[in-house]
């Protein structure tokens, strides 16, 4: 056989190798299928404030949700000073309600804080602070924050205390 | 490496580090995982000494023979004086007098509440002066504590329309000092 006739059969068998039959293919569309929801925020807007109390006295005093103090042990009182709750506002879901717990009571100074309590979105303060099915937030409410404070009489007149505990939201 | 991947590298971590820096620089931040967002609360309190109070007499005025609308003013010295058709008989009164324990570094205010009348006065102003002070004003002004301090609370008083000898009620008030 000629090269030339060698080189025709293959450019024949080339070409034919090239047209590839329809039975020989398969196509599918696949969706990629993916939901959006708002992300849950947490923004605090004011930390608690007991204001000023009796100096090297071990008392322990309570601040409600409406940011008033009062002593329930010991004999130190709350003397001057501005007074306010904590306050988170919380957005997120329309549809997903909440659940919100507080924990991580962190002392500081000789100051242990303990029983947050905390009202929702305008309703009535729960103690301790704990919601299973709290309405949506949808663009923003409120979470009003009161706690205990234990004071050892170590604190000398003129220091402070920042004692600390976390608030977790969850949407169910 | 090429220069594209470099950049998405840096990009990268640049993205990584401004998502975390509000969170650095504020304690306002809350960290979310999932559906769970947590968040810490501070309970600030601030201790101060408290004020050691202990009242040593409350205020006399002197002798006067009052007229409806008549004006008495007792000052911080215990001084009678009377405006109005009245006559003060006998000028020597006395002020009250509260001792206020150790209030060194400490800015000391009175305020004066639950005005109460009685024994024929319709109205009632209390002004005091800190022992020491020259006199100056305490209800106007705060001021400056000391080791130790003794306060002066003489009054402003009106007589009446209807001035009754048989009434026997003493007006009184509340004296407040808050220092800080």
């Amino acid at each position: 056989m000629s090269i030339r006739k060698l080189f025709a059969g293959l450019s024949v068998a080339a070409v034919a190798l090239m047209i590839v039959p329809d039975a020989w293919s398969s196509t599918q569309s696949v969706t990629a299928n993916i939901a959006f929801d708002t992300p849950l925020t947490l923004t605090k807007t004011s930390d608690i404030n007991f204001g000023t109390v009796t100096a090297v006295n071990a008392s322990t005093y309570q601040i409600t949700t409406a940011g008033a103090v009062t002593t329930t042990a010991g004999t130190g009182a709350y003397l001057y000073g501005a007074t306010t709750a904590g306050s988170i506002t919380i957005a997120g879901p329309t549809a997903d309600t909440l659940t919100i717990s507080v924990g991580g009571y962190t002392a500081n100074n000789g100051v242990t804080p303990s029983n947050a309590s905390c009202a929702y979105n305008g309703g009535a303060a729960v103690t301790p602070c704990s919601y299973t099915t709290a309405v949506a937030p949808g663009a923003g409410k409120t979470l009003l924050l009161g706690a205990t404070v234990a004071a050892d009489g170590t604190q000398a007149a003129g220091t402070t205390a920042a004692p600390t505990f976390t608030v977790t939201v969850t949407y169910n | 490496m090429t220069v594209r991947k470099a950049l998405g590298k840096y990009l990268g971590i640049a993205t990584v580090a401004g998502l975390m820096l509000p969170c650095f620089v504020s304690d306002t931040c809350a960290t979310t995982i999932g559906t769970k967002s947590t968040i810490a609360v501070k309970a600030n309190i601030a201790f101060a000494q408290a004020a050691d109070l202990a009242k040593q007499s409350d205020i006399t005025v002197g002798v006067v023979r009052a007229q409806p609308n008549d004006r008495i003013t007792i000052d911080h010295s215990g001084a009678t004086r009377l405006q109005g058709k009245g006559a003060v008989l006998s000028p020597s009164g006395h002020p009250s007098v509260i001792k206020i324990g150790d209030a060194r570094n400490q800015t000391l205010n009175f305020l004066t509440d639950n005005y109460t009348p009685g024994g024929g006065i319709s109205a009632l102003r209390a002004h005091c002066t800190l022992k020491g002070t020259g006199d100056a004003d305490c209800d106007t002004l705060p001021i400056s504590g000391k080791k130790e301090n003794i306060l002066f609370i003489g009054m402003d008083m009106t007589i009446g329309d209807s001035l009754n000898s048989d009434d026997k009620t003493s007006p009184s008030f509340d004296m407040s000092i808050v220092y800080q």
